[in-house]
């Protein structure tokens, strides 16, 4: 009996062992059915500290001049962090954006950032949207100072970083943690491909049409290519998309394909969200593959297919505002 | 006092060894006395002996600054902020509110033709922030500096940076990742809306805007070495960045790349140029 109050008190011993909250590494996972992570920033290790300190950032209004707009007030969980059913935003003063909110998913594997892939580094991605004069309207400098004005940020800090120091890089490293969680693949897509469960009939159709029509921009797993298209349903448009970035002419009216998971949420669509609804979306196609009706219901149920219900609803990632007025 | 052990010739040999043993012992002290005494006294026997230098074939290293006086013109009059100049070529009336731009990747070559490359050399120079410091530089002569001006192709995608490189300096193209070489600002009656504004950038070809500087120290020789403080002294003529002319009624905002972003920072670091070696 004394031999096995001894192996009891080994084990308790090793189990409080290992529960220690140091900030540890390679806690989070990303899904290995997918392809390589893009996202290059050894000195930036995943942590959960560090996640939940981008999170409260990602939701901080006082980031914006006017402390009103966080980046969560045009990517709103419920819409697969889109925006609330508007073709482009109003940042600060109600000042109308250029080009529709994109969705913030599985931005790991993404190669560039924005419609026309202007920015390169998910670092630097959220100055954009900060400094931007009809968006948060902040120079990066004063931003960093609404951060360290606020001292409940600190045990954050130092959780995060077992350092209390504000700065661009803590700052950016830990947004872009925040952004690096948001991994979207439990849709009921990623369900079937991985065996679990299977489509009905008519998903099963419209996947199959997916696959020849779509697939090419709309590459499988990630549902993009990551490549600058052009898929010519604009009319009269005056944004030059990725020439603006390049100045080659080649480039001209070409964008970002977008990732079409949970794409029934993100409405409206296109770079200028000129697509209110899928059908319109769906309609256009249709014109230019030349489908039939029936076929246009059947890719209506494959899309539905790869809404993420855990992702829009994962409480890891939802608005919080965690301090005291 | 060590008591001799009472004892007949039974214990003759006992006595001897004793003896031997205790004899030893005060050997051994003595020994170790002289011992110890000869370890410590020795190297100051040998230190007080010889008063030259050890040869020491550690490698030295010295600092170098190199100060950037801003002019306007061949005649080269002083450049001034808030101050109206006139473009000697095209002629325009103009007042800057603004420079900045960056010099980076400081090579320093010998009359050998070997080189040293500066580690992480990245600065940012202004009107009023017109010194750099070069440090651990190998101590040697040097009849050339090498530099960029811009920022390298690699340092303007790897992410965040810090230092000069900071996105918070006001040199960072937010909506296109990449940094601004040149900037400059100001207001001009012959620009369109008064004001003129050229931030040249850009790092992909074939709008790389990124110039490397060859400069020769005009036959002389910088030379490096500890406890020196040698300073080279270079000038950058701004009016060359409108060198052709670029006249500010055709264009007096530049905010993205193009083929006159190349142009102009080709003109700009054309008129950087060696001006004289304070040993």
């Amino acid at each position: 009996m004394w031999g096995r109050t001894k192996i009891l008190v080994l084990v308790l011993f090793f189990h409080l062992g290992s529960c220690q909250k140091n900030p540890t590494s390679a806690e989070f996972k990303f899904p290995n059915d997918f392809p390589n992570v893009e996202y290059k920033n050894p000195n930036n290790e995943l942590t959960p500290e560090k996640i939940y300190l981008g999170r409260v950032l990602f939701y901080d209004p006082n980031l914006s001049s006017t402390r009103t707009i966080s980046c969560g007030s045009c990517h709103a969980q419920v819409h697969g962090f889109a925006d609330h059913n508007l073709p482009k935003s109003f940042g600060v003063h109600n000042r109308l954006g250029k080009r529709n909110s994109p969705s913030i998913q599985n931005l790991a594997w993404n190669k560039s950032f924005m419609w026309d892939g202007g920015i390169t580094h998910l670092d630097v991605m959220p100055i954009a949207p900060i400094t931007d004069v009809n968006e948060m309207d902040l120079p990066l400098g004063l931003a960093i100072e609404r951060i360290k004005e606020n001292k409940q940020y600190q045990p954050l800090f130092q959780k995060a970083y077992n350092d209390t120091t504000i700065n661009e890089k803590t700052v950016l490293f830990a947004l872009s943690q925040f952004m690096l969680s948001l991994v979207s693949d439990q849709s009921k897509y990623d369900d079937v491909r991985r065996g679990k469960s299977n489509f009905n009939k008519l998903e099963k159709q419209g996947y199959t049409l997916f696959q020849s029509n779509c697939s090419k921009c709309h590459s499988e797993p990630l549902l993009t290519n990551n490549h600058f298209e052009y898929n010519g349903l604009a009319v009269n448009d005056t944004d030059v998309g990725r020439f603006r970035i390049t100045q080659l002419q080649k480039d001209t009216h070409h964008f970002k394909v977008p990732s079409l998971r949970n794409v029934a949420l993100t409405y409206p669509y296109m770079h200028d969200g000129s697509f209110s609804n899928l059908d319109q979306v769906l309609n256009a196609y249709k014109l230019k593959f030349q489908l039939q009706n029936q076929d246009v219901d059947a890719l209506r149920a494959f899309l539905h297919t790869l809404t993420d219900h855990k992702f829009i609803s994962n409480l890891n990632h939802g608005e919080i505002h965690p301090f005291n007025p | 006092m060590i008591p001799e052990p009472r004892s007949n010739d039974g214990t003759f040999i006992c006595i001897l060894k004793y003896k031997i043993m205790k004899n030893t012992i005060i050997w051994l002290s003595r020994a170790t006395r002289w011992a110890a005494l000869t370890l410590i006294a020795l190297p100051l026997f040998f230190t007080s002996c010889t008063e030259e230098e050890k040869p020491d074939n550690s490698p030295k290293y010295g600092n170098l600054t190199i100060e950037i006086d801003h002019v306007w013109g061949m005649d080269q009059k002083p450049f001034l902020l808030n101050t109206a100049m006139v473009h000697p070529m095209s002629g325009d009336t103009m007042t800057f509110s603004l420079i900045k731009y960056y010099l980076s990747n400081f090579e320093l070559i010998k009359a050998d033709g070997s080189s040293f490359k500066v580690p992480n050399s990245y600065f940012l120079v202004s009107e009023t922030d017109n010194k750099i410091e070069l440090k651990n530089i190998p101590m040697g002569d040097y009849t050339a500096v090498n530099f960029l001006v811009g920022v390298d192709s690699a340092a303007n995608n790897s992410g965040l940076q810090q230092g000069a490189l900071n996105p918070s300096n006001g040199m960072f193209w937010s909506w296109s990742t990449g940094y601004i070489f040149v900037r400059v600002e100001g207001t001009s009656p012959q620009a369109a809306n008064n004001t003129f504004l050229f931030h040249l950038g850009g790092y992909m070809p074939p709008f790389s805007a990124i110039q490397k500087k060859n400069m020769l120290l005009g036959g002389n020789s910088i030379s490096v070495k500890p406890d020196a403080a040698p300073v080279l002294h270079i000038r950058t003529n701004v009016a060359k960045l409108w060198h052709g002319p670029v006249k500010l009624a055709d264009v007096s905002v530049v905010h993205s790349i193009s083929n006159l972003s190349v142009s102009m920072s080709a003109n700009f670091r054309d008129g950087i140029t060696f001006d004289h070696i304070h040993q």
